[in-house]
């Protein structure tokens, strides 16, 4: 992954104001959402995917287009549908002005390396045939076709998936959800006066204008990889974090061992899988980055807290009989983890 | 003339009633007891006991009572007590006597204890006497005049005995007692410590276990980073204790609003936090001076645990 990215010629200094400048920008132009800004900053300096979830029109195709304005590289974005097939996204073919047919490449090989961020709409509407090539571009950040590998170094997967509809929807697989580094819920603003600006400051009436009106390329997304490594070389773990962050892994699989009991839940029981070595590694990556985001030399345990709800959440995999109230039980589950492990 | 002279006194003598006798109703022994008149030994004592019934309006002049003390050469009044009472427009009086004798006879000897007038005023000032007999008893001697063996040439003196083994007081009872209120002040004291956190294992507040712990690690060197971290750790585990959760930096001040009698200890908190920060997570360098500080931050702690305790 790194061995494709150039040397970063900015300071680390220049990385955070350019960072800073980034959040900053996305800020002003998509409203109210300044915590998820923050874990998206996370998730890209820990060269993560992320899979989005909301309500509809909250702005999340959006906050992913400033997003990746603001990153520079090219962004892509796909609707996923029923009928929609692999090779949709590989190539599409064509009559040409010619007459002759013509094939061409897809939106994942549209602009070959320079891919920086693509954006999967409504995942959980295409098959699973999609799902699964999706896999292997997260995973590998490369795809098989025409008769060579192609890669994308720097590419950045955004996923939206709408689980208030469930008809004609396939449910991600365990595998593809764990390849998110994390779930993000995007929710509308809060605050009345953001609001009332999002309703009536025309500014914001013309989503393609608004996301044009953002800085861009402030991040040179070529050097993301670099300076993403650079961040995991520098910040320190002790012994003692590097403890604590294992036993709150292990916590949320094994809660019955650290004493764990939740209401009207079998903790012996409860857990089925999850929170894997992907999701461990992951945890380690995004709180070393929310260390380095927040000028801190070394991991603290409020960095794990920071991340932990949107890493963990999404790849805990319940005893079915639970998963009638599934966010309350793991809601209750991680908060009563982060209460009882101890650091130091 | 001879005849009439002997009736004359007879018929006198039937119709004269002399004083004490126009008083005897008046002033009676209802009863007395004066116990054994005989074989009493050298140094015992004698008890009297008199009850005299008199008419309310007399009054025993105690002035007339025995004097206690040598009365002659071998007897003593030991004691002089009187009691009285009145019951329906009688007094009734109890006297009581206790002598000792110290004559020493060499064989049974008929003793007297000389009688006593109790004088009874009336409130027209007339004054009535009472006399209480008399008492003859014998004494007996407590050795043999010449005991056998005496004249032998063996070197006892035969009239030596040895001494009364003391009598043994029934200590039995009083031992229960004492057990049993030793018992109830142990449990007492045992419950106060355990109120004032005195006790280790019951303590109330975990910052005295703490400040324990502490002080027992700080007897290592401190500059090792492993003895100066589990001083800190000690400390860390209170506070989680004392929250029922896990308190890092993050969640002090909701610690402190939920614990409002720790605010006063916001600043040594913070600190503490700042420097276990340090040590834990950035490879400070231990500061064994700091660890005083943790001490007293523990005692605060205890202390201002206790109000949050009581209110």
């Amino acid at each position: 992954m790194t061995n494709a990215s150039p040397q970063s010629d900015i300071s680390i200094s220049d990385w955070h104001s350019l960072i800073s400048h980034m959040e900053n920008s996305i800020n002003s132009t998509i409203l109210g959402q300044e915590q998820i800004v923050r874990l998206i900053t996370i998730a890209t300096l820990s060269r993560g995917h992320i899979l989005l979830e909301g309500d509809v029109g909250v702005g999340k195709t959006t906050l992913l287009k400033t997003v990746a304005e603001t990153l520079g590289g090219n962004f892509e974005r796909i609707e996923g549908t029923i009928d929609l097939m692999p090779h949709d996204l590989v190539y599409y073919t064509y009559i040409a002005e010619n007459g002759k047919p013509g094939v061409s490449s897809g939106p994942v090989l549209k602009h070959g390396d320079e891919l920086s961020i693509f954006f999967f709409n409504e995942i959980n509407r295409a098959r699973p045939q999609v799902h699964s090539l999706l896999l292997r571009i997260m995973a590998e950040r490369s795809v098989h076709a025409f008769n060579q590998t192609h890669v994308f170094p720097h590419l950045q997967v955004f996923a939206d998936r709408n689980r208030i509809e469930k008809d004609e929807t396939f449910e991600l697989p365990a595998a593809a959800r764990d390849r998110f580094m994390m779930e993000l819920h995007v929710e509308q603003p809060q605050a009345e006066n953001q609001l009332k600006d999002l309703m009536f400051n025309p500014r914001f009436h013309d989503a393609d204008k608004l996301v044009d009106s953002a800085d861009k390329a402030i991040v040179p997304f070529q050097q993301l990889n670099h300076i993403a490594a650079s961040i995991q070389d520098t910040v320190q773990a002790s012994p003692t974090i590097k403890n604590y962050g294992y036993h709150l892994c292990r916590a949320i699989r094994e809660p019955a061992n650290y004493g764990i009991s939740l209401s009207d839940v079998d903790s012996n029981t409860l857990i089925k899988g999850g929170m894997g070595p992907r999701g461990m590694s992951y945890l380690a990556r995004g709180a070393r980055v929310n260390a380095w985001l927040n000028e801190r030399e070394a991991v603290i345990p409020e960095d794990f807290h920071t991340i932990i709800k949107q890493i963990a959440k999404h790849r805990i995999f319940l005893n079915p009989v639970y998963d009638y109230d599934r966010d309350a039980i793991i809601d209750s589950l991680l908060d009563s983890v982060l209460n009882t492990i101890q650091s130091p | 003339m001879k005849i009439s002279a002997y009736l004359f006194l007879l018929l006198t003598s039937l119709f004269w009633q002399p004083a004490f006798a126009a008083e005897s109703t008046a002033i009676k022994i209802l009863q007395q007891d004066r116990g054994r008149d005989y074989g009493l030994m050298v140094g015992e004592l004698i008890h009297h006991h008199y009850i005299i019934s008199t008419d309310s309006e007399y009054t025993l002049t105690t002035a007339s009572l025995p004097i206690e003390g040598e009365l002659n050469y071998w007897l003593d009044l030991h004691s002089v007590e009187l009691k009285s009472t009145e019951k329906q427009n009688r007094t009734i009086y109890r006297l009581s006597l206790v002598y000792q004798s110290f004559y020493a006879p060499l064989d049974v000897r008929a003793l007297t204890i000389p009688a006593i007038t109790l004088d009874f005023l009336t409130s027209q000032e007339q004054r009535v006497s009472l006399t209480l007999d008399e008492w003859t008893f014998t004494m007996s001697p407590i050795k043999e005049i010449t005991p056998s063996g005496v004249g032998n040439s063996d070197g006892v003196d035969h009239f030596m005995k040895p001494s009364i083994q003391p009598h043994r007081l029934k200590l039995k009872p009083i031992e229960t007692r004492l057990i049993i209120l030793c018992s109830l002040l142990l449990l007492c004291l045992l419950f106060y410590v355990a109120l004032s956190g005195w006790l280790p294992r019951l303590n109330r507040s975990p910052f005295l276990q703490a400040k324990r712990q502490i002080k027992a690690l700080s007897k290592q060197d401190l500059k090792q980073t492993e003895h100066y971290q589990a001083c800190l750790q000690a400390l860390h585990q209170a506070i989680n204790q004392r929250a029922g959760q896990t308190i890092f930096f993050s969640r002090l001040d909701t610690f402190l609003n939920t614990h409002p009698a720790f605010q006063t200890l916001d600043k040594p908190l913070r600190n503490f936090f700042t420097q276990s920060e340090a040590s834990f997570f950035f490879a400070a360098t231990p500061e064994p001076s700091y660890i005083k500080d943790c001490i007293r931050l523990c005692h605060q702690l205890a202390d201002a645990d206790k109000v949050s305790l009581k209110s």
